[in-house]
């Protein structure tokens, strides 16, 4: 539901009290700042994410501000941010909007990385604030607020999220040894070419001398499977193709190989494409960026069993996350 | 008036046949906020605004079931009168607390009445330069790890991270501003900002000792 006009945009609007503590730490927050302008936009912020936090707690959804920018009193001094953690689901940017104001600066710097965005008029007294609505994301620095969708649109969005989440579970590689399958991954010749297949596996042979490999044992243990990854709506859906092969090495780790190669049908990856392993810790552990002619990038490590490890192909600003246990 | 007490008891109804914490739970508490609001008790006193935020955890919490209080029943009062026997207690909570501050001290900024005397909140005087920004302005410029200078936008050896964050510092260059002197994209710029400079900003915020 999209609103027409601003009189909906009232009707629909949640009103809500500014408490006496809000405008308290607000005001705090204010007075840290080094010129007036700067002071006036950190009061109206944190007016804003307290609002949208007290919201959010009435209706049961857990906050965390300590891992918010707009809690660290650098980033908050250094750049325009009201960002409010929803626990393990992202950020979500809480604007603040002046009673006159018809449309919402959303400054570029805070367009990546957050779940949506929600609009907050502050009423001149700093005592009410109206919840005006929600966009999951935006492509202007001036958001028309008629633009926005009413709040409900929030509580829509956190709940797939956290619907996906808990669903989509880290993928089992281990279970790949035993041939069960994550669904969406299919087998490597079903996916790429038969050109490509040899510049992969050629790759891969002069990579692994034959001691490493268990081929030559002639238990030939390892398991490939790939998937098509689209990388957003932003690159006119852009697609490549996520190769992963596992081997059982002697010393009971897991050798993992990663690949990424361009889909069927294009020459090569597009030019700045990164391919990054993180740990279950947030490090990232390696990280291989394709060239402007390169047909495939590739990253090798080995692990423990049970081990978790995250997969992230990033492209300008569309990024894929995907999880996976050794 | 009828018309909106049925609505509202409906809603009510309807809120608590869904489990806590579900979407339709919540969507359905959003409601009724949105249409009690303007049917709740007015006045114009300091702690107003405490006492109806008190009464709104106090309704998502009690109206399907009773996590803090009795729960609501819809047989003694409807959601409207309920909700304003609650506001107004904690009304009388706050009169009592602010009389008692007044007898202690004179800080707050009451008149007799309790209407609060500069509604618009004027902002502290600030000082010339706050620490705060002092100590990122002196990181920035002696980059002491040697990094700062080193991360650039890929194949811009010139845009690198040092000088970037360094004109994002309040008062910042525009984006469009930057984009014009260099000759790349807002967006380009701003991606790069986000991704690498935001995270060399939290860890030097790390180890100053902020969160």
């Amino acid at each position: 539901m999209m609103v027409s006009n601003f009189q909906d945009l009232e009707n629909i609007a949640v009103p809500l009290p500014i408490t006496s503590k809000t405008r308290e730490i607000a005001r705090e927050f204010a007075a840290q700042q080094a010129t007036e302008l700067k002071a006036k936009q950190v009061l109206y912020n944190t007016l804003a994410i307290l609002t949208v936090q007290s919201y959010l707690q009435m209706l049961g959804i857990a906050t965390d501000l300590f891992n918010s920018d707009s809690w660290n009193p650098i980033m908050r001094t250094c750049d325009d941010v009201a960002d409010l953690d929803i626990l393990n689901l992202g950020k979500l940017e809480c604007r603040p909007l002046k009673s006159s104001d018809t449309s919402c600066h959303i400054p570029m710097e805070v367009w990546d990385l957050r779940l949506g965005y929600v609009v907050v008029k502050i009423d001149d007294s700093l005592k009410k604030a109206a919840l005006l609505g929600f966009v999951p994301q935006v492509a202007t620095e001036e958001l028309a607020i008629t633009n926005l969708s009413p709040m409900e649109a929030l509580i829509d969005r956190l709940d797939d999220l956290r619907v996906s989440t808990t669903n989509s579970t880290a993928v089992n590689l281990g279970e790949w040894f035993n041939h069960i399958f994550t669904a969406g991954w299919s087998t490597v010749e079903s996916i790429l070419n038969p050109e490509q297949l040899t510049v992969a596996w050629g790759f891969r042979n002069t990579e692994l001398s034959p001691e490493n490999s268990s081929e030559i044992k002639g238990v030939n243990n390892n398991v490939q499977r790939a998937k098509l990854i689209d990388l957003g709506i932003q690159l006119g859906a852009r697609q490549v193709v996520l190769l992963v092969e596992i081997t059982p090495e002697d010393n009971g780790s897991i050798g993992v190989i990663l690949q990424i190669h361009p889909r069927p049908g294009d020459a090569y990856l597009p030019e700045g494409l990164m391919l990054k392993v993180i740990e279950s810790s947030g490090e990232v552990f390696m990280q291989a960026q394709a060239r402007s002619q390169d047909n495939f990038i590739q990253l090798q490590f080995s692990g423990r069993s049970q081990e978790l490890f995250t997969v992230q192909i990033i492209l300008n600003n569309a990024e894929l996350t995907e999880q996976f246990q050794l | 008036m009828e018309k909106i007490a049925n609505t509202l008891a409906q809603l009510a109804k309807q809120a608590c046949e869904y489990p806590p914490g579900s979407r339709n739970r919540q969507k359905k508490l959003t409601q009724i906020i949105r249409l009690v609001n303007s049917k709740l008790w007015k006045e114009n006193t300091a702690y107003y605004e405490d006492a109806l935020q008190e009464t709104w955890v106090y309704f998502c919490q009690n109206i399907c079931e009773g996590k803090t209080a009795r729960i609501y029943d819809p047989d003694k009062a409807s959601v409207v009168t309920w909700l304003n026997n609650y506001l107004k207690w904690r009304l009388k909570d706050g009169y009592i607390r602010t009389e008692k501050q007044k007898k202690q001290a004179a800080s707050v900024r009451v008149d007799p009445s309790n209407k609060v005397i500069d509604p618009v909140d004027s902002l502290p005087a600030q000082p010339d330069i706050p620490p705060i920004l002092e100590e990122v302005r002196k990181w920035v410029i002696e980059d002491p790890e040697d990094r700062l200078r080193q991360i650039h936008l890929d194949h811009h050896p010139q845009i690198t991270s040092q000088l970037l964050i360094w004109k994002r510092l309040p008062p910042e260059t525009p984006w469009k501003t930057l984009s014009e002197q260099y000759g790349i994209s807002s967006g380009t710029l701003s991606s790069f900002y986000q991704r690498k400079c935001k995270p060399l900003l939290r860890e030097f915020s790390k180890s100053q000792g902020y969160i």
